[in-house]
């Protein structure tokens, strides 16, 4: 189990027993078990507030630790105590503890989702975002296009993706298969179709 | 002067007057010139239709219509290269642009068309090398003997039509626009699209090698039963299926996957023919 699965799961055990290889991952990772520990304590000082009661300092110090360990959120510089509106009765800012509480399990959970789709550690199964269609390269040509014939660039940017997204395929055809010979020719066109965009759009906005 | 005849002088008038403005509208030029074996015509055009047909005797006749004075006919001979070009004076319109040509060529004058809106259309030429660039424009290529000359067409989504075609040395490449081929042959004929779709019937000719290519547009083929091919078609993530009596080969490299891809060959395989297509429908059938 990686880190990312562990985090689709964590909802399921916060309060309740982790499977076999949930409690695995959680031996070997010491960013998920840290998160496990801070969460689990929220939830159960949640359940212990009254109305009345404030959530002491160290809660409110492990959230932000939290928080900035996973680069959710960076720390300032320290406010005086008289400014934090859970100081105890010293400002008029006071906020209700229960609302407090929820603020602070709406953070987390906020950060719980970020963390899903971002795994904490490199992970070989992680979906890779593919390749932008159109490359720096590409946008230098079609900013040149741009200049002479405005009218054509959108068009032409479109059939740049398209040829683009041909030399992709035709490129993963071949590594699958380097013996096929049709595949082989494909990615040979494919690059030739692209040097032909390039050339006619060249000549086309320079008329 | 009765009631008749001042209308028949109004009228008059009226039809003379309305012809002027029409001559002051365009102007009409013819050029000519006297052109050896191996000359060759350049004719660059914004929009506008272009005709090229054959032309008997050596000269080379260019006649040129223009819609406005916003443009006009620029035309220069250097050495045996004719080039003729639209210029634009003023900014205007896509009709205050549009200029006609009509090209007559003799037999063996290369010809060169870069149009960007117009249709081009090429009929009749022999042993003629053709080069036509049409990016939106349509392109038309009929009855050419190209006695062994290339006949090259590109367009960005521009359609692509060609019929009655042989001996030519064929590039065909289009982006976005679909090419169409009929009893179209030679000893080389390729023709790639990116998503246009490729439609070929005919027999392939002999000894010739054929390759029919597109990304994601469909490739639909119909040959006669007398067509003598060395077949291979693949679809990797499309389809491809064969309705055309081919002989499976004894020994090949290819591996052919029900519904995917197929090759062989029919009677003594003389042109070799690759269909492919990475996500199109390939079908290939008996005329």
């Amino acid at each position: 189990m990686n880190c990312t699965e562990f985090q689709n799961e964590l909802a399921d055990f916060i309060d309740s027993e982790a499977t076999a290889e949930a409690q695995g991952h959680l031996k070997s990772c010491t960013a998920c078990a840290g998160l496990v520990a801070d969460l689990r304590e929220i939830s159960g000082q949640a359940r212990l507030l009254a109305a009345a009661d404030e959530p002491g300092p160290e809660v409110w110090s492990r959230i932000e630790e939290a928080l900035e360990r996973e680069g959710l959120v960076r720390v300032e510089a320290p406010v005086p105590a008289r400014a934090l509106w859970w100081g105890a009765g010293q400002s008029s800012w006071a906020v209700p503890a229960w609302a407090a509480a929820v603020a602070a399990l709406l953070l987390l959970a906020f950060g719980v989702n970020s963390l899903r789709q971002t795994p904490a550690v490199p992970d070989s199964t992680a979906v890779v975002q593919p390749a932008a269609l159109v490359d720096d390269d590409d946008m230098k040509f079609l900013a040149a296009v741009e200049k002479r014939a405005p009218s054509k660039s959108g068009r032409y940017k479109k059939h740049m993706e398209a040829v683009n997204a041909s030399i992709r395929d035709a490129k993963r055809s071949v590594e699958q298969d380097p013996g096929n010979e049709l595949a082989r020719e494909r990615l040979i066109q494919a690059y030739d179709q692209k040097s032909a965009l390039y050339e006619m759009a060249m000549t086309q906005s320079m008329q | 002067m009765g009631h008749g005849n001042q209308f028949r002088t109004l009228a008059g008038l009226v039809l003379a007057g309305w012809a002027g403005l029409a001559f002051a509208a365009g102007k009409a030029e013819e050029f000519k010139y006297v052109a050896a074996p191996g000359a060759s015509v350049s004719l660059i055009n914004d929009v506008g239709q272009v005709t090229v047909r054959f032309g008997e005797g050596r000269k080379i006749v260019i006649r040129s219509k223009t819609s406005s004075d916003k443009v006009e006919v620029y035309a220069e001979q250097k050495g045996s290269r004719f080039e003729i070009r639209t210029h634009t004076l003023q900014p205007g319109s896509a009709e205050e642009r549009r200029v006609e040509y009509e090209v007559f060529l003799p037999a063996r004058v290369g010809i060169t068309v870069r149009a960007d809106s117009g249709p081009i259309r090429v009929k009749g030429l022999r042993g003629s090398e053709i080069i036509l660039d049409g990016d939106s424009s349509p392109v038309e290529v009929h009855e050419v003997d190209a006695a062994g000359q290339h006949l090259h067409v590109r367009t960005v989504s521009g359609n692509i039509t060609l019929g009655n075609i042989s001996s030519a040395h064929l590039e065909i490449r289009s982006l976005g626009g679909n090419v169409s081929l009929e009893k179209v042959s030679g000893p080389k004929v390729q023709v790639t699209t990116t998503q246009g779709n490729i439609r070929y019937s005919g027999a392939f000719g002999s000894n010739g090698e054929y390759s029919l290519i597109s990304h994601s547009g469909n490739i639909d083929v119909a040959l006669p039963e007398t067509a003598s091919v060395d077949m291979m078609a693949e679809s990797v993530e499309g389809s491809a299926d064969n309705d055309f009596p081919l002989q499976r080969k004894a020994r090949s490299s290819f591996l052919p996957h029900q519904g995917r891809s197929f090759s062989g060959t029919s009677h003594s395989g003389s042109s070799s023919v690759q269909l492919s297509s990475f996500s199109g429908k390939i079908r290939v059938k008996k005329q």
